[in-house]
Formats: structure tokens, C-alpha cells, sequence
């Protein structure tokens, strides 16, 4: 009985077929999923919702799941039956060709005489077979799905669009508008998260980052009306809190300490005049580039003799440098003898007024010494390991060049570290500042919103940009001004009403209507201000340290329905204090610079001014709020 | 064994050249009076050649019983038929007991036979006798013998019954119980003739001319086609399907359709798989293949199961045809999935 088998060899020539179908099909249907999720993820990158190193790879990722696809389904193995039921089917050969396979599965002596009949049967019709007819090759319809998402692909990675990241907050919290909800404008914000924007890209620390993502917080929570005002108080209260925790005169001592070190040090040295300088100035980042360029130049030469020496002499000088304690041990060992001698005589016999007035100076006298002592060894072991490094170069300048560039690259690194601290404890300084910025605006918001407040603020704004204001807006609204904030001692306080524009008119500032202090009459404008305000007549026995902090009291009404109150001022001597008025654009003619290049240098004088305390405490957010007004906007 | 003998001295190709042979042979006698109705000739002969009995449905005037006729005639078996109606006794199918006297004058119990001692048997109008009666004949139909006065007869092979039952007049009529009309391996519903079939009739039935059909198949030669029937295999995956359909006519099973879960009280028993599986054998040998496939089984379907299938109230209620309820399960049930 003869074998058909090389007859029913078809059947694997027509599985082999089947194979390669199915994983074209599996390739096609696995591509659309791919190239939607390549679309997805490339409009995600491109939207900068998705954050990744290599979003290209990222994106072309999923197109190997059709390979793999492919790859299995032509590897996995098709039973000859399926195979047999196609050829039969398309060849209408009731089943012969399956029927054969499956009698072929028998051994032959369990064959019936009809089962071999079966087999030959089969093997006969099975060479009319044609294959690729039965199996021809079919587009997977999925190919028009797979070309629209190619193209969509290419589209997405081509077409710009633009960034959805700033819109994440606000749509991960819906808006929800509170009760008395604290209210900010949105050229305040816009002004607020420039800011915040400035002082993240000086932020070095962890802790000056995470200050600065607690404010944008609060800011979007202020934009979306999400905090009532109560809210909004504790939340400044607790991220200055936060602030004030950490070390914040970390970057004075970094300053003061290299000042020391640079006052050791030979400003006349050619070969470390630079790094002289600049710890001179408490620069650390300046030092640190000096430092480097000196290991540079000690690596790789040329390099004298004599500018070894000189270089060993003034860094060993700068290594040997200490802040003076001694004399200041001293002052504090008798500043503790004599308080604990008025101590125990009090405790003998009761002090008179003037004894008690002596003790509790000699006491405070005593704990500000002890501070700078302690300020004096902190700023010693700031500049410990610099020091050391230092030391360690002007060592081995005798004998290593190599050596002693790398210790100077050390302590370059040291010095880079420091600059950090600095840059950090400004940068928490600053959002410091913003914060306060934001409770004082916070905090004179109440019952000062209005339309024609916001007018004002805008005709303000107009001429402070250097446009032609309208006629005598600003110095009809002048007013008595208020010399001195509570705590402050000095100055005359005129009555309310309208009367000439004396003193310090005070314009809303803001949407919110925040009172700024400006002169009675707005420059460039023709109205009926008259002369520029006045103050100070009697200078005031110094400011006072600041306002509470949890000051929440109402704001100053511009219109001056306020109560007059009549303060005394003290003659302490320690006067006078000058306003300083900076002036909006000319009046006439047109701008030749660029406004933003005004108001930098103006701005950043006005801050020398705020640090070196020229202006009272309770002014300064009156200053900073106007800068903040006129400040360029992108538009 | 006469088959296996043949089976297996001749080789498969002869044998089943011989059997398409002799079959065409017997469907040109018949086609000479009987017009159309090719479809319920084969059924018919496909029941006889398994070895079963077939049951015709359809109006009066059809020419059930002249199709019944024809193929005694053409098949050279000895034919008989029954009128069922409501007085009709068992014994006037089986037969009875007679007083006989003998030569001598003495006098003995002589059993006289009935009708259903023929080969091919026509009980008309089944539905109008009593139960009982109607299980005298079911019985036979069983068990191939009859028992009387505590004596068994055997019936002669082949034995064929051929009953008919008119779906129209339901007056009086006692409607087979479910476990009978198991016993027919076929219920073939007679349709009615198309326009040229019925002008082909005319023509026959009204002319001076009668057609003349003879014998071409013999009563050995039809057992040895029963036996070669018996040979022709089945492959596993076509044997699986046929179970598959029958399964799926049980409303509980997991390939159930909506229809049968809706409509059907009990589905087909096992003796339906078995009708499926000999029908398709005989329709692979009848169209010269050697095995049964796919496709015999599904044209086996509709005969076999159509009666074995039991509506439940709603499916009577709404006038549900079994017909309609198995090709949904052919619709739904492909072959080797």
C-alpha cells in the first residue's frame, strides 16, 4: 500500500503560508496599537506633559511590539488540519485533504481498506491544489488604520504646538471659588511668579527649591480663589516659618570669612591678585574661578621660582588666617563679670532705677557680644576646610606642582560649595522678601477693590511706562499723608479730607487696591497736584523694627476716611532720613531706551537703598510694590 | 458477513462505482413516476440502506404513498400498507390467531400474519390510529420482531417502514409520543411540487400511459450496500462535529443558541448523533467518497433532528419550526473550532 505522503507534503507548504498570514495580520493589528501609542507619547513629550531624557527613543518604542508581533505569530506552528481545512474549503474537496491527514495519523496497520482509499483519494486531488490560491496573500485591513496613525505620527513630531506644562496645576485642582476667598490680579501673580521664576534659578539648596514650590503653590491656590483669607495668612505664616528655619546667615559667613582670608592675602601678588579680589568682596563663585585658573596655571605651567614663592607666601598667609577673637573673648569675659557682679549685688540690695536701666544694658550688651563671638567661630569654621586645602597647596608648591593644583582644585570645589550657600541664602532672602511683599498686599486688600481704583492703578501704570498720562488723575487724589507707620516714631500726621497735595498722596496699587505712597502730584502729568509731597519735618527717633507678623489689620482708605491720629515723634538724633523719589518716564519727548533698561538699574538701586535701611521698615513694601507696578512687562 | 466479505475482496473504488451504480439505477425507476422529490428519495433510500425507517410529513395528494410504492416496485421487496385510522387494532398490523382445521378435521390456533410481515412497510396517516396501536407497530420497528401468543416472529430483512402523517388535519388525529418518533432515523418533509413538477405530473398521471418500473436492486443486494455503508469511516474531527450539533441542541449545553436556550424543552438524544453519522456515511458513498465529512454531517442534520428536538411552550406558543432552530446551530457550530 503506497505511502501518500509526498503527495499530502502540501499541507506544509500551505501551513508555512498560513504562518506568514497571520503574522503580517498580527503585524498590522499590533501597529495600530503601536503608532497610537507613539502618537500619544510624542504629543505628550512635545507638550512637555511628559518629561523624559530621550523622548525620540521613548516614542519609537512601542514600534517594536509589531516586530515582536510578527515574530511570534510566525513562529508559532499551525496544525496541518487547519491548514488541510483551508485548501479543502477553497477547493470544495468535502475534506478530503483533512480527512487523509487525520487517517495518516494512524499507524498503517490500524487502516481501514476505505481509510487508505481516504488517503489516496486525497493525495490524488491534492495535486490539483494551487496553494497560493486557496491562501493568497491579503492586505490586513488594518493597513489604512496603520497609515492614518503613521501619518498622525508624523504630523504630531513635525506640527509645533504649544507647551501645556504651566496648565498642569490647574488641571490637576478644579477651581473651587471660597468664601472671602484671598484675591490677587493677574498682573499681581504674573509679577509674584516672575519672581518665584528668579529666585528657583538661583536656588542651589533643597530647601530653597522646596521654599519655592510651597510659593508657586500658594499662588496657584491664590489664582484659583482656593484659600479664604484666613487660609491664605497661615500659609504665608508657615512656609516663612519654614524659611526662616533654615540657616539663613549661612551666606554672611561664607562672605565675612573670605573677607578674612582675602585681607591676609597680597593684593599686589600678579599670580593671586584675582582670588584676592574676590574674597575680598565675599564672592565665592569669583574665588572659586580664580582658584581654579591658579591650579590651571600650576598644571600646566610655565610657572618661576619666584612666582612659586610668592604664591606659597600668600596662600599660607590665607590659610593662617583667623577672624580676631581674642580682644572679643576679652570684652565678653568683662561684660559677664560685671552683669554677674550687678547680679549679685541685686541680689543683696534692691537696684535703683538707674542701676536696673545699667543692668539690663550691661545684659544685652552682654548676649550681643557672645553672639558675635559665636558668629565670629562659626565664620572660622566655614572656612575650616578651605583653609585646609589652602594650606595644603602653599605646601606642596615647594615641591609638586601637580599636587598643588589639585588641592587648589579642591578647594575650588570648597569655594564652589560655598558659592551655593551664598547663592541660596540670597535666593531664600529674596523669596523671603516676596513673601512679605505678599502679606502686605494680602493685607491692605481688604475694602480697597473697585473699578476706579483699578483705573487709576492702570492710568498709574500707563505713565509710569512712559505714555502721556491724563490730566491730573493721580494729584487729585492727594491727600495729608501719614509720616510713619506703627512703630515708626517719627514725623508730623496731617488730618484727613481733601486738601492740597500735601505730604504723600496715597494711589491704590493695584486691582486690589493696595495704597501706594506717591508724590501729590504724578510727573508728566498737567493736573492739579502742585508741588511734590513733603515729610519728615521732624525726623522720627528711628523706625521700628518691623510689624507683627501676623498684622492683618485693614488697609489704609485712599480716600482718607480714616481716623486721625496725632503721634508724638521723638528726637532720638539719629536722623534724619530722606525720601527718595524715583520718577516715572519724562513727560515730553520720546523714550531712547528701552524702558526695561531703565528700570533695572533704578530697581536695583532702590534695593541698595531697602538694605542699607535708608527707608522705615513700614515704607519698604510701599517701595517694592511700586517697583513691583512699573515693573517691564512681557507685553 | 456477507459484507465484509464483499468489503474487503473488492476494493473500496469498486465497491462504491458499484453502489453509485446500483443507487442511480434505482432513482431512474423511480423517477419515472415519481416527478421531483429527488431529496426525499435519497432520504428514503438513505433509511433504508442504514437500516432505520422514515417518517414523511406532508399534505395529502403529494404522492407519499405512490413514492412509497414506486421504490417496493423498483427494489423488488415485498410491500405492504396499512390505513391507520382511530379503530385500527394492533392485530390487524401483526397479525392474530386463527382456528385453522386440517386435513383430518382436527382444529389448531394457526397464526395469521399481518402486514407488517413485508419488507417495505407504509403506514399511512400514522397519526390517526390509538397509541396503542401505533406502539404495536413502533415496537416492531424495534425490535424487528413480533411476539405473539408467546412466539416470536422475526421480520424479514431488510425491514423498512415507511410512515406518512399529514400536518394539517389535527382533529383526531393522536400525535406521536417524543419516544416514538425517536425510532425513525429520518422525518422527511414532502414539499410541494414546483410549476414544471406539477406539469410533469399532469402529463404522467393523466396520459393513457403508465410508466413501468422494474426491479434493479434485490433483497441480498441491498443488505450487502447496509454492510458496505458500515465501512465507510469517520474521521474523529467530522465525528466531533456531528457531537457538537447534537449537543447544541440541549438548551443547558455550552454551545446552545439563543433559540434553543428560548424555545427547546429537551434537545436531540443519542440516537440523533448515531442517524447524523450513518446518513452522512451513506451520502460520502452516494457522492463516491470514502469517508464522511463535514458537509454530510450538515446535510444529515435537518432529517435527522428535526423530530428529535422537543419544543417547550413558549416554542409551540410562538410557532417555532425545529427547521429554524437547527440552522441557527448551523449558522453558529463551523466545523473543526
Amino acid at each position: 500500500m503506497p505511502d501518500a505522503a509526498p503527495d499530502l507534503a502540501i499541507l506544509a507548504v500551505a501551513a508555512r503560508r498560513v504562518r506568514w498570514h497571520r503574522a503580517l495580520h498580527a503585524a498590522a493589528s499590533v501597529s495600530v496599537l503601536a503608532l497610537a501609542a507613539s502618537v500619544a507619547l510624542v504629543l505628550l513629550t512635545r507638550l512637555h506633559v511628559l518629561r523624559v531624557q530621550h523622548p525620540l527613543a521613548l516614542a519609537l518604542s512601542p514600534l517594536a511590539l509589531p516586530l515582536l508581533g510578527a515574530l511570534l505569530n510566525a513562529l508559532r506552528p499551525v496544525r496541518p488540519l487547519d491548514a488541510a481545512r483551508r485548501l479543502d474549503a477553497h477547493h470544495r474537496l468535502h475534506d478530503r485533504l483533512g480527512i487523509a491527514w487525520q487517517f495518516r495519523q494512524r499507524p498503517p496497520g490500524e487502516r481501514t481498506p476505505f481509510m487508505q482509499a481516504a488517503i489516496d483519494d486525497a493525495a490524488a486531488h491534492a495535486r490539483s491544489v494551487d496553494v497560493r490560491a486557496a491562501l493568497p496573500w491579503q492586505l490586513p485591513p488594518e493597513l489604512r488604520m496603520v497609515a492614518v496613525l503613521a501619518a498622525l505620527l508624523v504630523l504630531v513630531a513635525r506640527v509645533p504646538v504649544p507647551s501645556l506644562a504651566p496648565a498642569r496645576p490647574a488641571r490637576r485642582s478644579p477651581p473651587v471659588v471660597t468664601r472671602d476667598a484671598a484675591e490677587l490680579s493677574d498682573d499681581d501673580l504674573a509679577a509674584f511668579r516672575e519672581a518665584a521664576r528668579q529666585v528657583e534659578a538661583q536656588a542651589r539648596t533643597e530647601g530653597a527649591r522646596r521654599g519655592v514650590e510651597e510659593f508657586n503653590r500658594l499662588l496657584d491656590d491664590l489664582a484659583h480663589r482656593r484659600l479664604d483669607r484666613d487660609e491664605a495668612f497661615r500659609r504665608l505664616a508657615a512656609l516663612q516659618e519654614s524659611l526662616a528655619a533654615q540657616d539663613a546667615a549661612a551666606g554672611r559667613r561664607v562672605s565675612e570669612a573670605l573677607r578674612t582670608l582675602g585681607d591676609e592675602m597680597n593684593p599686589r601678588d600678579a599670580a593671586t591678585r584675582r582670588l584676592a579680589e574676590a574674597m575680598r568682596q565675599g564672592d565665592a563663585g569669583a574665588a572659586a574661578q580664580a582658584m581654579r585658573e591658579m591650579s590651571q596655571t600650576l598644571r600646566q605651567g610655565p610657572i618661576t621660582a619666584q612666582q612659586r614663592q610668592q604664591m606659597s607666601q600668600a596662600l599660607q598667609r590665607a590659610a593662617e588666617a583667623r577672624p580676631d577673637t581674642e580682644e572679643l573673648r576679652r570684652q565678653v569675659d568683662q561684660a559677664r563679670r560685671e552683669v554677674e557682679e550687678m547680679l549679685r549685688r541685686q541680689r543683696e540690695r534692691a537696684l535703683g532705677p538707674q542701676e536696673e536701666s545699667l543692668l539690663r544694658r550691661r545684659q544685652r550688651e552682654a548676649e550681643r557680644l557672645t553672639g558675635e563671638q559665636q558668629r565670629r567661630e562659626e565664620q572660622r569654621r566655614e572656612a575650616e576646610h578651605l583653609q585646609r586645602e589652602i594650606a595644603q597647596a602653599a605646601q606642596d608648591l615647594a615641591r609638586d606642582l601637580q599636587a598643588a593644583g589639585a588641592d587648589l582644585e579642591r578647594g575650588a570645589e570648597e569655594l564652589s560649595r560655598m558659592h551655593d550657600e551664598q547663592q541660596s541664602q540670597r535666593s531664600t532672602e529674596e523669596l523671603r522678601q516676596q513673601l512679605e511683599q505678599l502679606r502686605e498686599l494680602m493685607r491692605q486688600q481688604r475694602g480697597q477693590g473697585g473699578q476706579r481704583q483699578r483705573a487709576r492703578l492702570q492710568q498709574f501704570s500707563r505713565s509710569a511706562g512712559g505714555q502721556q498720562g491724563q490730566q491730573g488723575q493721580q494729584g487729585q487724589q492727594g491727600q495729608q499723608g501719614q509720616q510713619g507707620q506703627p512703630g515708626q516714631q517719627g514725623g508730623q500726621q496731617g488730618g484727613q479730607g481733601n486738601g492740597p497735595p500735601q505730604g504723600v498722596a496715597l494711589v491704590p496699587g493695584g486691582s486690589g487696591g493696595v495704597p501706594l505712597p506717591l508724590p501729590g502730584q504724578s510727573p508728566g502729568q498737567q493736573g492739579r497736584g502742585g508741588q511734590p509731597g513733603q515729610q519728615g519735618q521732624e525726623p522720627g527717633g528711628g523706625a521700628g523694627v518691623h510689624h507683627d507678623e501676623n498684622l492683618r489689620g485693614a488697609a489704609i482708605d485712599p480716600l482718607g476716611r480714616t481716623q486721625a491720629v496725632q503721634v508724638q515723634g521723638q528726637q532720638t538724633g539719629n536722623g534724619p532720613s530722606r525720601s527718595q523719589v524715583i520718577r516715572t518716564a519724562a513727560g515730553s519727548g520720546f523714550a531712547s531706551r528701552p524702558y526695561r533698561e531703565v528700570y533695572s538699574p533704578y530697581w536695583d538701586r532702590a534695593r541698595e537703598v531697602l538694605h542699607q535701611g535708608e527707608v522705615p521698615p513700614g515704607f519698604r513694601s510701599y517701595v517694592r510694590r511700586y517697583f513691583q507696578l512699573i515693573r517691564p512687562r512681557e507685553n | 458477513m456477507a459484507s465484509k466479505v464483499e468489503a474487503g475482496a473488492t476494493a473500496p473504488r469498486e465497491s462504491v462505482e458499484r453502489f453509485q451504480k446500483d443507487l442511480a439505477a434505482v432513482r431512474s425507476e423511480v423517477g419515472r413516476v415519481i416527478v421531483g422529490h429527488q431529496g426525499i428519495v435519497d432520504g428514503v433510500l438513505t433509511c433504508l440502506l442504514a437500516g432505520g425507517h422514515a417518517l414523511l410529513e406532508g399534505v395529502p395528494g403529494l404522492g407519499k404513498t405512490m413514492l412509497v410504492r414506486t421504490l417496493g416496485r423498483a427494489l423488488d421487496l415485498q410491500f405492504s400498507r396499512v390505513q391507520f385510522t382511530p379503530d385500527l387494532m394492533p392485530s390487524d398490523i401483526l397479525g392474530t390467531q386463527v382456528i385453522a382445521e386440517d386435513e383430518r378435521g382436527g382444529k389448531r390456533f394457526e397464526f395469521q400474519r399481518g402486514p407488517i410481515f413485508a419488507n417495505l412497510v407504509l403506514a399511512d396517516e400514522i397519526n390517526r390510529a390509538t397509541p396503542k396501536t401505533q406502539s404495536a407497530l413502533l415496537e416492531a420497528m424495534q425490535e424487528q420482531s413480533v411476539t405473539i401468543a408467546r412466539k416470536t416472529y422475526s421480520l424479514d430483512q431488510p425491514f423498512f417502514v415507511l410512515a406518512t402523517q399529514n400536518p394539517l388535519e389535527m382533529e383526531g388525529t393522536y400525535p406521536l409520543p417524543e419516544a416514538q418518533l425517536d425510532r425513525f432515523l429520518f422525518k422527511l418533509q414532502v414539499p410541494f411540487p414546483k410549476r414544471e413538477e406539477l406539469h410533469s405530473i399532469l402529463d404522467r398521471t393523466t396520459g393513457a400511459v403508465e410508466a413501468d418500473v422494474k426491479p434493479v436492486l434485490d433483497r441480498a443486494r441491498i443488505l450487502e450496500l447496509r454492510a458496505l455503508t458500515r465501512e465507510v469511516p469517520v474521521a474523529r474531527s467530522v465525528q466531533d462535529y456531528a457531537i457538537r450539533l447534537v449537543l447544541a441542541t440541549h438548551p443547558d449545553e455550552e454551545g446552545a443558541t439563543a433559540s434553543v436556550k428560548r424555545y427547546v424543552r429537551f434537545g436531540a438524544s443519542p440516537r440523533g448523533a448515531q442517524a447524523i453519522l450513518l446518513a452522512a456515511k451513506i451520502r460520502a458513498v452516494m457522492d463516491g467518497r470514502f469517508s464522511a465529512s463535514a458537509d454530510d454531517v450538515r446535510g444529515a442534520v435537518m432529517p435527522s433532528l428535526r423530530h428529535r428536538m422537543i419544543l417547550n411552550f413558549e416554542g409551540e406558543a410562538e410557532g417555532v419550526k425545529p427547521d429554524a432552530v437547527l440552522e441557527e446551530i448551523l449558522a453558529s457550530i463551523k466545523p473543526g473550532t
